[in-house]
């Protein structure tokens, strides 16, 4: 029983790592995502505001600067993680039982990838 | 009386001579004062002595007579026919357990899970009876209560997919469970409870369906007490991880 | 698991695999757990923004005139938002009920907190909006 208990923790502090992760990134992506995705995928390609708030120009400007960068970098970053998490356990709702490991592996894989991605991105741009 | 009646449609599962569960249905008097609880009673006294169910105090506060009645877990003493006539009662064990026989499920898988919650007062030390009683505030009670007031009725299990899809999974009950006595100001056993509930068969697994909340009679509310689990053992590792020299608080 | 002896014959009975839309309360549940998709894909087209951003003025107006503002991606964009709106007010509200404040004695009543959340959600898109459009 001690042994199945210790077993049974470990992979639990495993479990909470991610979930910490997820839950961060719920937070973040609950505040700010939406108006992302309006000013940036909505309202001005569509010009309901000014095309250039998405422009060159403003943008270079605004993602050079390091504070930006910051939080672009952990709105990625807590994203992905928030979305492998939660998207794991979608898939086992859906009863796909037998590769649990193998999607646990492919969720938070692709999202460290995604991560590092977006640093990369990040400092590309000067 | 009024000579209304109403049908109710029970599962049948007799081991010793079938191999799999049928329905049977049965007409029975209705009233707008009689529960699911009552026709069943009636079945089994006037119509049909060989049904078998579970029950008990007849009032809400046992846990015993917990059935599917049309697809919901309900207690069939708080479950009033006037909210079903003139419509079929459909009347099936509660999911997600196996069936003994009829509308008896097996209970030991949650039986022995709400033992692995160690739910009693672990204190910080021992105290001897000459030193008197522990105290709380009204404050420290309210920090618990809620969760206190479990009657072990299984609904939740049955309206937990989690539970359905993984057998494993300690289940809405336990959990709360956990959390009642981890809340409680007199108990020091928090690290231990946390370390048999944060494994893959525990507060991990749970998706907060939120389905248990839903269905409870008494208003527990296992889905906050387990999300509520879950932060503070995330908090407790995260701690522990970044701040290795820091103290948990309890 | 405590075994049971086998001449009680057990019955198991099978579970749905659609068990997620025998109720509507399941149904809308799957759904708020499917807004995480399209968290998912809007950073990743977040992700090939920065990238063309990374390339140069040509690149990046190329990205926004040609790929942004393409009928498609425009109603891609409309289901992004539609879910994306789906994850912050289930999560703000579900704050209510996970995140105990206590003042005092006393613990706030979850309306409140949730009230905080969503308070919290409008100050942080006020101030990105601002930034975005102001800068």
């Amino acid at each position: 029983m001690q042994h199945h208990v210790e077993e049974s923790a470990k992979g639990g502090h495993n479990e909470l790592f991610w979930y910490g992760l997820f839950a961060a990134g719920g937070v973040l992506t609950a505040f700010v995502v939406p108006i992302h995705v309006l000013i940036n995928n909505l309202a001005a390609p569509l010009g309901l505001v000014p095309v250039e708030t998405i422009g060159y120009e403003r943008m270079a400007r605004l993602v050079a600067h390091p504070l930006v960068k910051v939080y672009l970098f952990a709105l990625i970053a807590l994203g992905l993680f928030h979305w492998a998490h939660r998207f794991r356990y979608v898939l086992i709702d859906l009863g796909v039982m037998g590769a649990r490991e193998l999607i646990a592996v492919l969720a938070y894989g692709s999202a460290i990838a995604g991560t590092v991605i977006g640093a990369i991105l990040l400092l590309r741009v000067t | 009386m009024s000579a209304q009646t109403v049908t109710l449609t029970v599962t049948r599962y007799r081991p010793e001579q079938e191999d799999r569960p049928t329905q049977q249905s049965y007409a029975v008097p209705y009233d707008e004062d009689l529960v699911v609880l009552d026709a069943l009673n009636f079945i089994k006294d006037e119509l049909d002595g060989s049904l078998s169910y579970r029950w008990s105090c007849r009032m809400g506060i046992c846990g015993s007579c917990g059935m599917m009645v049309n697809g919901t877990p309900k207690l069939t003493c708080s479950a009033f026919l006037r909210d079903y006539y003139p419509n079929e009662i459909v009347v099936e064990p509660l999911t997600n357990f196996p069936i003994i026989r009829d509308l008896v499920i097996d209970m030991s898988d949650f039986i022995v899970k709400l033992g692995r919650m160690q739910p009693w007062i672990v204190p910080a030390q021992e105290k001897p009876l000459s030193e008197g009683e522990y105290r709380q505030t009204p404050a420290q009670v309210e920090q618990y209560r809620q969760f206190s007031m479990c009657i072990n009725c299984m609904l939740c299990y049955a309206a937990c997919p989690v539970y359905g899809m993984e057998p494993l999974f300690i289940g809405p009950a336990a959990l709360a469970l956990a959390h009642r006595y981890n809340m409680d100001s007199r108990d020091a056993g928090r690290a231990a409870r946390l370390q048999e509930v944060i494994g893959s068969e525990g507060i991990a697994e749970c998706t907060y369906v939120g389905e248990c909340t839903v269905v409870c009679p008494k208003h527990v509310d296992p889905a906050a007490a387990i999300q509520r689990t879950k932060v503070v053992a995330t908090a407790d590792y995260y701690r522990s991880l970044l701040m290795p020299w820091a103290k948990s608080p309890r | 698991m405590i075994e049971a002896p086998p001449e009680l014959k057990l019955y198991r009975r099978p579970m749905a695999r659609a068990w997620w839309l025998k109720n509507r309360r399941y149904t809308l549940y799957m759904l708020r757990e499917i807004s995480s998709v399209f968290i998912g894909v809007w950073i990743v087209l977040f992700l090939v923004q920065l990238a063309q951003l990374g390339s140069g003025r040509e690149a990046y107006q190329g990205f926004v005139a040609g790929f942004l503002r393409s009928p498609i991606v425009i109603i891609l964009n409309l289901a992004i938002f539609v879910f994306v709106m789906v994850h912050s007010i289930t999560w703000n509200q579900l704050t209510g009920v996970i995140q105990v404040v206590r003042i005092g004695d006393r613990e706030l009543p979850s309306r409140y907190v949730a009230g905080g959340a969503f308070a919290t959600w409008l100050v942080a898109s006020l101030v990105i909006a601002a930034v975005m459009l102001a800068a």
